[in-house]
């Protein structure tokens, strides 16, 4: 304690001089004073003592003396314990045997003694060297090495050696690094000295958890979270960040979308722990309630996009951070809501100049797995059983049946076209990335290419990337300086072949190619007009448009200088300023030529109308400053605490707008100008928007004795985005942790190894609702005037209270470490109250808006996640381990508005074979309404459905609509196994989901509401009602009423989902071999194959794909 | 040095976060305008009151349902989708509110009145403390006077519909009589009080523009602003209104002085401001008698509405002469209404013919006569004539007996014959303009006077409340 209140209260060095200077004087003045009788001391001392402190043995000889001592009581702090044994003898002498070994000299002025630090001798300036490793031989990079006489400070570069200027026999150095125990060794006479640091408590300790805006070490971490480092996302996946990162927790979950397949150009939806936003009522039925639940993205401290996430050079990232819960999230405020990840990029290393290239050469392959379609002989038997091919009157029957026999022969011939295949081709893909870097201590350099060539399995649908960044570091005294400028290219295309639908359906009996492999427009064209009666107007091949010169891409570049300047004040506090820019451009084109089929039904009078040209720009400037206060100390050995401080400032603005033109009577002619007009009754559409925000944020941290840990932070948030009088919204958690394995009684308890418990509590927000909602704002008219005046309307009535959704975290977690760490485990339960939804609130009519929007709704989502990972075997050849992860997440709607219930009113009451999303009180948001059924009557081979009053009816009303299971799983999440023997590994990953249910979409539309004139799932053929007595799945084959949504077809679903397998061969032989400093060579696979208990076609409007891929790793 | 330090480290957070926070986080939309920005000019103030009069010749109000088809459903004055008994006219005719159309249809007028008031009443939240940004003179009370009397002038059509008749005034729904813009729920007032409310704001109004008006300075304004006063909220539309309000409030004294006050208004040459329209008007194919309109909305799309509503036969009525000939006009041969504003036309993908309207009938291009009637002098005289006293009322009446080419005749003295002679002129007059239903109602007229109505209606003047305003809130 003594220590820690002399550090507190140690003056500055300039202070101390003055004090030094005035002791001085009051000195001098009394000496002065006692002047007269100190003639009457003697000159001779007499001294016994044992172990006398230097300042009894100053008094003693003053007293006998009178001598006068001058000296600082700091100074003396370092004094040694003194024996003296003397009988008067001079002071001198006295002096000179107080003061052997002791790091003081003193010279004597008259009758005052001053008391010096002994100085150092510069000529007999000492260095010693050394390495220093871990408790298991490995390296340690940039331990701190201090000398405690000479206070030189040095640390140990990539090798783990260092370099240290020390002083005489006597002095003492100090290693630390974070997360080892810090080690003080006397130097006595060595030259070298090499150190082994012990782990402070276990390895996990080491992690430092970037939070974005501050560091945290994961042993005094109250919040949940998972850091996922480069490494592990290599050996998870190739696709892009998005997969891998899901591929290792599976609390970043992916939304998965059937109909989007592995479309290399769809964004997926991400949530965290549940949705915790639900759209408002202009939003139920559009794709933007997607992105309402999508987590924060942080790059290096800046807000990023999922774009950025999906597209970045994946090698450049160091690793990601999931995090979770309040304790980890308050400190986003009002953006933290939906989970936050944090990506940080490799910042360049020391040394000299290294060269790392990696080559991936990917393979996608189309995964028709679950298409189980009808041959072409099926298929037209299936017609003739459903009597196509009868007419009524022989004037009709006759061409049917001629029309018939020609497709018969034509199937007879051995036409059986497997549509499927059409569109769809092997994508080859490529990715190349050079990494250059180096430098020495002061200036450090880092740059990097990449080109990421992305084929889909649709013909013509691919993704290209082009990656540029700059990295460097700056070292000047106590400031360090560095920037990054990041710049991404890219371009992308969807396939000219349209959707993978319009395929699946195709009859197989229909020939796509003629004789001279020309493919042909109509299918099933006889030549004459025999098909009539079954085509009013025979279908196009889809095919056909491919062949013409249409086009779907889109070209976008970014721009991205992030720039950060740290300065340490003084050993425990560093002050940080940041500042990122990001610029963001994108363009679309799209067109059609007139040939295209989407204009077949064009008349003569829009015969001119034909062909179009859609064109749309968007841009976004977004800047982002902050500065960061950091102050972390450690007293008296068991105290710690840090503190941090955060000002932040950012703005996003974002415009973007398009037009459509019309009329490419050429193909040939593709540019823009060539349209003859613009789109009928057309104009310009765009959006805008500018949102601004500020925040504070406080960070304080408390560890005693490793033991017992409190976390607490605190946020101001202030957005554009919230209403006039809500401007400003706080937020905060508090945490708290136990780290049981410290503690006396458990040190000795050889199986377990770690137990952490920890807990927090605290509000986050989400604001992520359009940019202009809480002002009530004016438009002006574009097509309307009063006389010869143009008007301004009022939008909407505008909520200056309107504030930021606000979810309450809970969380309690474990973390713990058992069997000499063979097996580890986390744990956590949380809840999560969302309040204050954003929603529209009904007004009567005569407020003129019959709605305002308002902080109403409320939904809660709880779960656990359990991640353990086993080591089986580990020891220096062979490794494996087994980790796997589960989540259960249960969603629940608490309180929607009036107005929302009224919007899906007409939604609710839709007939229709899809379920739609429906939001009510009391349920998961993604339960499944639809109306109960009690299954096929086997007299009748109709559907029996059961009403709400529990009658049995045949009739289907959308007023029984219940909620008949919901597609979140019980529970979900990985199971990974990693073998390695020498330089060789194999991590597998899948992926599972069970207790949830499913709508069999397929066993709808192609099967029960199956349009035979087109391609139909094979259980048509089967599982249908043909006969009375007959107990089957599906209704009568002649009934041709369409199916409303029946719970007929909600299906329990249990899958399984082999997410990635990686073999990776890394350095060894074959690198010392060729000469470089490190070669790994990997194969991956990913999707390798998916069982479902839940038949049904997968990926529909974009098949999924299977990825092969080779990798090459190599820095020299 | 080392305190240095902490200062400056301490100045530099103090500085960034004392940066005006409140200002920095305050942003102006690019494609709208927040209130605080339109209403900091002149112009804004004339912008968002012109959206007020775009907002009023809408379909759901004055540009359709308030004049041409829902309001005139329950009075008959089509046949056509009213022949089809599963349609709203066919519904509305029979005074079935219950239905779900009605409902919607009635609701849909409901809630466009209220929105023009909410314009209205934001611009009149603003108008007051932000007077020093209006330079130019005059200005600022014209638009003041328009938003009150507006905001009157749609309040009383709600009145009117949603309403009591006022020969009952305790039966019937209370009515919200909003005067600010807010989210706040408004209460429903009682009769007494809603006439109290608009009386108010009509006076108000008239005081603020009795002395600048440039329609009663006579002066011809060198501002374009005040050109075209008639297609405004002017001054005698003022009176005017509060001579159709005071009628309606059974205060007869005062809706006569204000409905002779507008007939006696003179131009600087001495001519009446409004006269009556006559057959040379009819002549010159200004069917809609623009010289009557003290108040009209200005419809540059017109020309399509008619063609859209009329000239396809939409709205006819009768598919010979019998119908508007002989039952609405009494077959006198000489009625310029009778005998310019109908024609006779093949009804398209039809062998069966039809009566249109012509009263909207315009040239495709030009301005000309491109308005709907809001209120008109022969409409005050209706009022004086009801109002007067015999002599006077008598007077009145043959003078607009001759403009409309008849031969007069002599009032009955039962005031209840005479009311009934008027409800007759007012069906004539207003055909497809609004105001007949609304007689009718005033004077709670019998099934008997009541000129179309099918025989198997229930006359039911009582328009329920529309759900919309009695929804289910948070």
């Amino acid at each position: 304690m003594k220590f820690y209140f002399n550090s507190l209260c140690r003056p500055p060095a300039g202070v101390a001089k003055i004090l030094l200077v005035m002791k001085l004087i009051i000195v001098l003045l009394t000496t002065g004073i006692l002047q007269v009788s100190a003639s009457t001391y003697g000159q001779h001392v007499t001294l016994k003592k044992k172990n006398a402190t230097l300042v009894s043995i100053f008094k003693e000889i003053r007293k006998q003396t009178g001598y006068d001592f001058i000296y600082s009581d700091r100074m003396l702090e370092n004094a040694e314990l003194i024996d003296l044994d003397f009988n008067t003898v001079p002071v001198e002498e006295a002096l000179k045997r107080a003061f052997i070994n002791q790091p003081f000299i003193y010279e004597i002025e008259k009758k005052i003694i001053i008391v010096k630090p002994r100085p150092v001798n510069n000529q007999q300036q000492r260095v010693v060297t050394g390495k220093v490793t871990d408790d298991k031989g490995e390296t340690l990079v940039g331990v701190t090495v201090k000398s405690q006489k000479t206070n030189a400070v040095a640390s140990t570069d990539k090798n783990g050696k260092y370099v240290i200027k020390v002083g005489d026999n006597t002095d003492v150095l100090i290693f630390s690094y974070l997360g080892y125990e810090t080690s003080k060794l006397p130097i006595s006479n060595k030259e070298l000295i090499n150190v082994q640091l012990k782990s402070s408590v276990s390895e996990l300790n080491n992690v430092v958890i970037s939070t974005g805006i501050f560091k945290k070490v994961d042993q005094s971490f109250t919040g949940a979270s998972t850091t996922v480092s480069a490494k592990e996302l290599e050996t998870f996946g190739n696709r892009n960040l998005i997969t891998s990162l899901r591929n290792v927790d599976p609390s970043f979950n992916i939304i998965e979308r059937n109909s989007f397949g592995s479309d290399p150009n769809r964004i997926p939806e991400i949530q965290i722990r549940g949705n915790s936003s639900l759209p408002n009522v202009n939003d139920l039925q559009n794709e933007s309630r997607v992105a309402l639940n999508t987590p924060l993205i942080i790059l290096d401290g800046f807000q990023s996009s999922l774009q950025k996430l999906l597209d970045m050079n994946a090698n450049e990232v160091e690793s990601l951070t999931i995090l979770k819960d309040a304790s980890a999230t308050a400190i986003y405020g009002s953006r933290g809501a939906n989970g936050v990840v944090v990506i940080t990029t490799k910042a360049p290393k020391e040394g000299k100049l290294r060269v790392t290239y990696r080559g991936d050469l990917n393979i996608e392959t189309p995964d028709l797995s679950d298409y189980n379609l009808l041959h072409a002989k099926e298929k037209l038997a299936l017609e003739n059983t459903m009597g196509l091919y009868n007419g009524e009157r022989p004037e009709y029957d006759i061409p049917l049946k001629r029309y018939y026999s020609f497709l018969l022969t034509d199937v007879n011939s051995g036409v059986d076209t497997y549509w499927l295949s059409k569109p769809l081709n092997t994508g080859v893909g490529q990715r190349h990335n050079l990494r250059l870097e180096g430098g020495d201590r002061t200036f450090r350099y880092s740059a990097s290419m990449q080109v990421n060539d992305i084929k889909g399995v649709m013909i013509g649908s691919k993704r290209k990337n082009y990656n540029g960044t700059i990295n460097l570091a700056y070292t000047y005294n106590k400031i360090k300086f560095s920037n990054s400028l990041m710049i991404g290219e890219g371009s992308s295309a969807n396939s000219s072949y349209g959707n993978f639908s319009d395929y699946v359906k195709l009859n197989p009996y229909w020939k796509a190619y003629d004789e001279n492999g020309q493919v042909i427009k109509l299918l099933g064209n006889p030549g004459n007009t025999d098909y009539v009666s079954r085509w009013s107007t025979l279908p196009t091949n889809p095919l056909y448009n491919a062949t013409l010169n249409t086009f779907d891409k889109s070209s976008s570049s970014e721009v991205t200088n992030n720039t950060s300047v740290e300065w340490q004040i003084n050993p425990d506090l560093v002050m940080r300023g940041r500042f990122g820019i990001t610029k963001y451009e994108v363009k679309n084109d799209k067109f059609r030529p007139a040939e295209h089929t989407a204009f077949a039904n064009y008349g003569d009078a829009d015969i001119f109308r034909k062909g179009d040209y859609n064109y749309s720009v968007g841009s976004r400037l977004s800047y982002d400053g902050s500065v960061n206060l950091g102050y972390s100390k450690t007293f008296g050995g068991k105290h710690t605490v840090f503190g941090g401080m955060d000002y932040n400032m950012r703005q996003n603005q974002f415009s973007d707008y398009g037009f459509l033109a019309e009329g490419f009577t050429n193909s040939n002619f593709d540019f823009i100008s060539m349209a003859q007009q613009y789109a009928k009754d057309g104009r310009p559409t765009g959006s805008e928007g500018l949102t601004r925000s500020i925040g504070v944020t406080g960070n304080a941290n408390y560890i005693y004795d490793n033991r017992y840990f409190v976390d607490g932070s605190f946020r101001i948030d202030g957005s554009s985005q919230f209403g006039n009088n809500k401007r400003f919204a706080p937020f905060w958690s508090v945490g708290a942790g136990w780290n049981i394995h410290n503690e006396e009684f458990f040190k000795n308890l050889k199986v377990i190894n770690r137990l952490k418990l920890r807990g927090s509590v605290g509000p986050t927000g989400s604001q992520n609702f359009s940019a202009y909602q809480a002002l009530s704002s004016y438009r002006y008219y574009t097509d309307d005037r009063y006389i010869n005046s143009n008007g301004a309307y009022l939008i909407g009535l505008g909520n200056e209270d309107l504030k930021w959704q606000q979810t309450m975290k809970y969380d309690v977690g474990i973390d713990a470490e058992f069997l000499d760490r063979r097996l580890k485990l986390t744990a956590d339960y949380y809840i999560q109250k969302t309040n204050d939804l954003v929603s529209s609130v009904n007004l009567p009519a005569s407020n003129g808006f019959t709605s305002y929007v308002e902080n109403i709704g409320k939904m809660n989502n709880r779960g656990f996640e359990l991640k353990t990972t086993a080591f089986f075997v580990r020891n220096s050849a062979v490794t494996w381990s087994v980790t796997m992860a589960m989540m259960h997440n249960e969603n629940k709607i608490v309180k929607i508005s009036q107005a929302l219930k009224d919007a899906q009113i007409a939604i609710e009451n839709s007939t229709g074979a899809t379920p739609s999303t429906l939001f009510k009180e009391g349920y998961s948001s993604n339960t499944i309404w639809v109306v109960p059924s009690l299954g096929i009557d086997p007299s009748t081979g109709k559907e029996l459905y059961l009403a709400k009053d529990g009658q049995h009816t045949y009739t289907w009303n959308p007023a029984n609509l219940a909620a008949v299971g919901s597609t979140d799983p019980k529970i979900m999440g990985n199971i990974s196994s990693m073998v390695r023997y020498k330089d060789l590994s194999l991590n597998v990953a899948f992926g599972y989901r069970a207790g949830g249910q499913l709508y069999n979409q397929t066993l709808i539309n192609k099967v029960e509401n199956a349009d035979y004139t087109y391609n139909v799932d094979a259980r048509v053929y089967n599982d249908r009602w043909r006969a009375p007595g007959d107990i089957v799945e599906f209704k009568s084959l002649m009934v041709t009423q369409a199916t409303n949504k029946t719970s007929r077809f909600v299906k329990n679903e249990n899958t399984i989902n082999c997410q990635n397998i990686n073999l990776q061969y890394n350095n060894g032989y074959l690198s010392k071999k060729m000469g470089v400093e490190a070669l790994s060579i990997s194969l991956n696979v990913a999707d390798a194959f998916y069982f479902s208990t839940v038949k049904q076609e997968r990926g529909t409007q974009y098949p999924f794909s299977r990825q092969f891929s080779l990798s090459i790793n190599t820095t020299f | 040095m080392k305190n240095l330090k902490y200062i400056i480290v301490m100045l530099m957070l103090v500085t960034l976060t004392n940066t005006s926070c409140k200002d920095y986080l305050t942003v102006e939309p690019k494609t709208e305008m927040t209130q605080e920005m339109l209403f900091s000019t002149e112009g804004g103030f004339k912008d968002a009151l012109t959206g007020v009069y775009i907002q009023m010749k809408g379909t759901n109000v004055y540009g359709r349902a308030m004049t041409m088809t829902t309001i005139e459903y329950p009075i008959s004055s089509w046949d056509g989708d009213a022949t089809i008994s599963t349609s709203v006219p066919y519904k509305l005719a029979r005074f079935n509110y219950t239905d779900a159309g009605v409902e919607n249809s009635l609701s849909a007028i409901y809630g466009a009145e209220y929105k023009i008031i909410a314009s209205i009443n934001a611009i009149l939240d603003h108008i007051d403390q932000n007077r020093y940004v209006f330079k130019s003179p005059g200005v600022y009370e014209t638009i003041k006077a328009e938003c009150l009397a507006l905001r009157a002038y749609c309040h009383l059509d709600i009145l009117r519909l949603f309403g009591p008749i006022p020969t009952d005034i305790n039966t019937g729904n209370k009515l919200a009589y909003v005067i600010h813009l807010s989210k706040v729920p408004n209460p429903l007032l009682s009769f007494a009080a809603f006439q109290e409310a608009l009386l108010k704001d009509l006076a108000e109004a008239e005081v603020l523009v009795k002395d600048v008006d440039p329609i009663v300075k006579n002066v011809s304004p060198s501002d374009s602003y005040f050109a075209n006063r008639n297609l405004k909220m002017n001054y005698y539309a003022v009176k005017a209104l509060q001579a159709r309000a005071y009628l309606w409030f059974n205060n007869k004294e005062k809706a006569y002085e204000c409905a002779k006050m507008v007939i006696d208004a003179k131009d600087s040459k001495g001519n009446p401001t409004f006269r009556l329209g006559m057959a040379t008007d009819m002549a010159a194919k200004d069917y809609m008698l623009t010289c009557e309109h003290i108040f009209g909305l200005h419809d540059f799309a017109l020309y399509t509405k008619y063609s859209s509503l009329y000239v396809n036969g939409v709205l006819r009525k009768g598919s010979t002469n019998a119908v508007i000939n002989s039952q609405l006009y009494g077959n006198t041969g000489t009625d310029i209404r009778e005998a310019n504003l109908w024609e006779l036309i093949n009804l398209p993908q039809s062998t069966a013919q039809g009566y249109v309207l012509k009263k909207y009938k315009v040239d495709e291009s030009g301005t000309s006569f491109k308005q709907i009637p809001l209120l008109r002098i022969s409409e005050m005289y209706m009022i004086a004539i009801e109002t007067a006293q015999t002599a006077d009322a008598q007077a009145l009446w043959s003078v607009f007996r001759t403009s409309r080419n008849l031969q007069s005749t002599i009032l009955p003295a039962d005031p209840v014959l005479l009311q009934n002679e008027l409800l007759k002129e007012y069906r004539k007059e207003f055909y497809a303009e609004g105001q007949a239903f609304f007689a009718y109602k005033r004077l709670n007229a019998s099934k008997a006077n009541i000129l179309f109505v099918p025989g198997d209606a229930t006359v039911n003047y009582l328009i329920p409340m529309p759900k919309t305003e009695a929804i289910n809130l948070n």
